[in-house]
Order: C-alpha cells, then structure tokens, then sequence
C-alpha cells in the first residue's frame, strides 16, 4: 500500500440471501480524493459504504483504511474515519449538546478543543441555539446536519456519507460542500453517494458507478464525460 | 485531539453515565411508548403478582421448591439475556465512535445484571404480599440469578465469537446445514440461552435443598456470575467488530414470500363488510400490526394471569375486581394504539382514503371492526373463563363492553386524522 492512500478496498463481494450486491469491486481512494459513489436504487451504494463503515460484513475481499482493517482494528479506524450512513442514528433521549459531548468523549478529545470544534460546527450548519433540544424532536434535516456535525467532529481523514444531502437545505448544502473543500485541502478525502447527480459532479473528482451486479471506476477522462451528462449508466 | 492511529480505553464509566443520561431523558418527558409499553404492562405484571400472593409460589424450603424457584428466574433472564446483551439499538453507533468490544460487553452485562435484580424482587412480591419471611426466596434467587448471569455472559460471548468466525458449528447445526446456512451459522445463539437456563435451575435446587453452608453457596455463585462475565467479555472483545453488523443483518426479517398475502381482502368476517369497509379493516390491521405491535402482546400475560386468578379464587370478589381492572388497562392500552393510527394519519393516508373516495363511514366500520377484533383476542378467553369459574350470567358483557370501547377509540382516532 502506498503511503497516501486512505482507502484500499480489494475484491469486495457482498450478497443478501444468495443475492450478489457487490462482485469483486475494487477502489482505492487517496489524499485530498473525493469520490463520488453513483447507482440507481438497489445498486449497493449504501451495501458499499457499509461494508467500509463496518455496518456491513463483506462475504470476501479486503478493506484497509488507513492500512488498517476495519474489522480486526476497530478502534484506530474509528479514529481516522467519520461517517454519516443514510438514517443516522441519534440518541432521541439526549439533547444534541449531551451526544455531542458524549461523542467527543468517547472520542478522547480535549474538553476545550471540543468546545471550540463543536461550536464552530453547530454555528455553520445553522445548528447553533438549539443545542437543548431532544434529538427526537429534530427534523430529518436537522438531524442529518447533527449527524454531520459528529461526523467531523473529530477532524477524521477519511468521510464516508451516505445519501448526505437529504433533508439539507441548499444554504446548508452549500456550507456542506465549502467543509469538504476544506477537508480535502487538509489531505483528507471522502466518499460521497446521493442521488443529486448535479450536486456530485459539482463536488468530487472521481466516481465509482454502481450497478446491479456490476461496477465501472470513472477516473479522468471518464469522469469527465460523465460530468457532460450525468446519468445512472456509463457514458 | 487524540492522535490518529492510537488506541483509547475508558469507554466504561462514559457507557454508564449515557445509560444514566438516556433514562433521565426518558423520566423528564416521558414518550406514550414508554408508559403504555412498559409502564402498564409493568403494571399489570405487579398486581398480578400480589394477587397471587402465596398461592402463586412454590415452598422455598427444599430442593423441588429450589428448583422451581430457579427455573422462574433462569428462564427469564435466559430469555432476556440475547436482547439484552446483543439487541442495542445503538451497537453500530458505539462501534463507528470506537468503542471496545469489551468494555461495551461489560457494561451489556452489567445491564442483564439490573434485569436479573429485577426478576429476583419480582419473585419476591408473592411471598411480601401473603407476609412470608422473604429470606429463603431472597438466597434461592439471588444465587440462581447470579449463576445465571455468569453463564450467560460466557455462553453467548462464545456464540457471539462463534458466530462472526463465519462457519457454521458442525455439532449445533446437523441437520440444518443443508437448507438454511443463515440459520446454521446462527445455531451457537440459538442453543444459547440452554447452559444458563440449566445452571440457574441447578444452582437454585442446591441451595434451596442446602440445610448449611447457603452464604457459601451465594458468594460462590456471585464468584461465577463475575467470572463468568469478566471472561465473556475477554472472548466477546476480538469477535466484537464482526460479530456487531452480523446480529443487525440477522435481525433483517424478509417480508414473506408472495407478499400481500394478508392483503386479500374478502376472506373471513371481512366478507360481512362492504367492500370499502373491508379494505380498511385489512389495511389498518396490517399498518397496526406492525407499527402497533405492543397493543396485541398486551392480550397474553393479561388472559393467561387473569384465567388463573379466576379458576384459583373464581368466586372471590378481590380476584374479580383485579380482572376487571387488568382487562380494562389492557382495553386501554390498544384504544391507545387505534387513536396512534389516526395520529400517524394526519400526515398522509387520510388523503389516499379521500382520494380513493372512501366515505366516513365505511372507515368509521373497517376502524371499528379492526379495534374490535383486537380486543377480542383478550375479551372471548376472559369471558369463557369467567362463565366457567365464576358461574355469573354476565359473561357476554365483556365482548359488548369491547365493541363499544373499540366504538370510542375508532371515533377518537378518526378525529385525531382529521386534527391539522
């Protein structure tokens, strides 16, 4: 593995009840990459990303972050990645201040470095005076934009999102993709997957289009094209 | 910040201090669910239990009495023990933030812990309420609770390790190997629940038939119930990472092959329905089957405690009172989940019934008989029962007084849709 590379995913074959999803795919994401991962419905785009953030278990194939498998290595992965899946989850009992703090803890930051990130944050995605409300009161928008706030948190190298611009609306969508930029410019690099195909061609630089059974890297050229005429199918 | 690439530890204490924050939340606003859903049947449960009162316990004196005693507390903590330990809500959510599989096992433990200490003072309320001395049954269940723990916290740590190897256990799944590999590969957590249901049974018996020596015996079963979970955890922890998104995808249940099948509209009493009617009975008993699912699992323990009460003391005003009390919470906590529907409404099928030009009326009757064929399931066992113990002439009230709670709860929840 080279040193700059986040992600490798070799191989990676999933079914759901001797259905294949996934067959033999293979990706690998560098520094300051942004990949955008593209399907119609039931292609596996969500199987995928699962299979990185560990929600998945892949039936074969190998996955490193970071040189590290998230399966054997779970606690430095966590700290190097930051996902946000399609429904997130949030404790609905808690106010978005108490899972922000509980997430930072668990996530051994420092009390005023969490402080300081967490409010930047909050006020970015427009979160900031509702911090005392129950997470099960929020909106679905709201809620995405408290998962992304947990999401990076941490400064994590690698993002995985997932169907991220659901609910958001396009100020917040806009703020979203000035972070990633930002991201990116620090040498992290994420994953995207929605189904505003605008919205990806616009942010990432590379794809990964999905289909059932079937998968196509779009690197340089390809993506190129793909950007002329975004669709759900190869150029 | 923690350097990237570095391993944290202390995950416990911050695990207990969200178990804290989550029930404080939850007792400062309480939600419908958790009142109905916990609180009621919680309830039910405990005057049952003081209704019973020594009749309802066997003699804790000897080892037969131990071993009832014991078979109460282990079965239920056996049967507890998987979701309790493995059925989080939040699994995937620790696992993404880092959390070690061991300390995230302990504290699971710890909670299988409380949920034993609560069997143990259920047990104990029969015996408080007919003023025994609850020092036996105390001893008797705390070492069959404690034996219990231990060994369930070891055997479905190692069915959890099991399990995530990825093979399937040639022993546990002979014979199914061929046709279900899913179900094969799970056989470890099926058999489970078996070694602490034995274990705490036993352990029961010994103690209860120990004439000495019983403060030795409940300091060495709390000596295998943190042995036993100290160790679960140690095997839990390399396993964690896989075996997590193992159990979420297990608890993925496929919707029936042919789906639609419980949509046929025209079959049974439906049939006695006009036909807009009768496609709202099978829709509404559908979504509230699946949304709504506590309001039917509230019948069971009611009919079974109150069948038992009335064929003990079937002429006894005190017992009478307590089954109408129990049937008539019960009545209310499924009149909860109809009016629930017509909340849920408000944001969507009133429309479609608009739409499809399904009149008020023909709602008002599919609700009606949906509601009413709920209660029934609860009402027809009670009301057999009661003719057959307590020889009164009013048994055929209790299916009337369920169509007219099931007539006012149809009326509350179609306001309710109506309600912007």
């Amino acid at each position: 593995m080279t040193e700059e590379s986040l992600l490798e995913v070799r191989d990676l074959s999933k079914s759901y009840r001797r259905r294949p999803v996934l067959r033999t795919l293979a990706l690998v994401v560098k520094e300051g990459e942004a990949v955008a991962v593209i399907g119609p419905n039931g292609a596996g785009k969500s199987t995928f990303l699962g299979c990185i953030t560990g929600d998945r278990i892949p039936d074969a194939g190998s996955i490193r972050v970071c040189g590290h498998d998230p399966f054997v290595d779970q606690s430095v992965v966590a700290n190097w990645m930051g996902s946000v899946p399609e429904t997130p989850f949030l404790y609905g009992e808690l106010t978005i201040a108490e899972t922000i703090r509980f997430v930072s803890r668990v996530r051994g930051m420092d009390r005023e470095d969490a402080a300081g990130e967490s409010a930047r944050l909050l006020d970015l995605f427009g979160l900031a005076g509702a911090e005392d409300v129950l997470c099960r009161e929020l909106s679905q928008g709201m809620g995405r934009k408290t998962a992304i706030v947990l999401a990076l948190l941490h400064r994590p190298r690698l993002l995985i999102l997932d169907e991220i611009f659901n609910g958001l609306d396009l100020p917040s969508a806009d703020r979203l993709i000035a972070e990633l930029d930002a991201h990116r410019a620090r040498g992290g690099a994420f994953l995207l997957s929605s189904h505003n195909l605008s919205l990806l061609a616009s942010v990432c630089d590379r794809g990964l289009l999905l289909a059932p059974d079937s998968w196509t890297n779009l690197d340089e050229e390809e993506w190129q094209r793909w950007k002329e005429a975004p669709a759900l199918t190869p150029a | 910040m923690t350097e990237p690439g570095t391993t944290r530890s202390g995950h416990l204490g911050l695990l207990f201090e969200l178990g804290w924050q989550r029930i404080g939340g939850l007792l400062r606003s309480p939600t419908p669910k958790l009142v109905l859903g916990v609180g009621l049947p919680a309830a039910v449960l405990c005057s049952a239990l003081v209704v019973l009162g020594r009749a309802g316990v066997p003699n804790p004196s000897g080892a037969a009495g131990g071993l009832t005693l014991g078979l109460l507390v282990s079965a239920t903590l056996s049967f507890l023990s998987y979701g309790v330990l493995f059925g989080g809500s939040d699994n995937l959510f620790l696992r993404q933030l880092g959390v070690a599989g061991r300390e995230l096992y302990l504290e699971r433990g710890l909670r299988l812990c409380f949920a034993g200490a609560v069997t143990v003072v259920a047990v104990l309320i029969p015996f408080a309420a007919a003023g025994d001395p609850l020092g036996p049954p105390l001893v008797i269940g705390l070492t069959a609770a404690a034996v219990c723990l231990g060994t369930a916290n070891l055997a479905y740590a190692w069915a959890a390790r099991s399990t995530a190897g990825g093979g399937s256990n040639r022993l546990l799944s002979a014979g199914i190997r061929q046709w279900d590999p899913g179900l094969a590969r799970a056989a470890p957590l099926v058999y489970a629940p078996l070694l602490p249901f034995l274990a705490g049974s036993f352990a029961g018996a010994v103690v209860g038939g120990a004439q000495q020596l019983t403060g030795l015996l409940v300091l060495a079963s709390v000596v295998v119930a943190v042995a036993g979970t100290r160790l679960g955890a140690a095997l839990f922890a390399p396993a964690s990472a896989r075996f997590l998104p193992t159990a979420t995808e297990m608890s993925y249940a496929p919707p029936p092959e042919g789906g639609g099948e419980e949509f046929r509209q025209r079959r049974g009493l439906a049939s006695l329905l006009p036909r807009p009617a009768a496609a709202v009975w099978v829709r509404d008993a559908t979504v509230g089957s699946r949304r709504f699912g506590w309001a039917a699992r509230v019948t069971w323990p009611v009919v079974i405690v109150s069948i038992v009460a009335l064929a003990r003391w079937g002429e006894s005003s005190a017992a009478h009172a307590w089954v109408v009390a129990a049937v008539g919470l019960a009545l209310v906590i499924q009149a909860a989940a109809v009016v629930g529907l017509g909340i849920v409404e408000r944001h969507g099928p009133r429309w479609i019934d608009r739409s499809m030009g399904i009149a008020w009326r023909h709602r008002f009757a599919g609700r009606w008989a949906w509601s009413w064929g709920l209660s029934l399931w609860l009402l027809v066992p009670v009301a057999l029962a009661w003719w057959w113990w307590s020889g009164f002439g009013t048994a055929w009230a209790w299916p009337v007084a369920g169509a007219f709670s099931a007539g006012v709860a149809t009326m509350a929840s179609l306001l309710n849709s109506e309600r912007r």
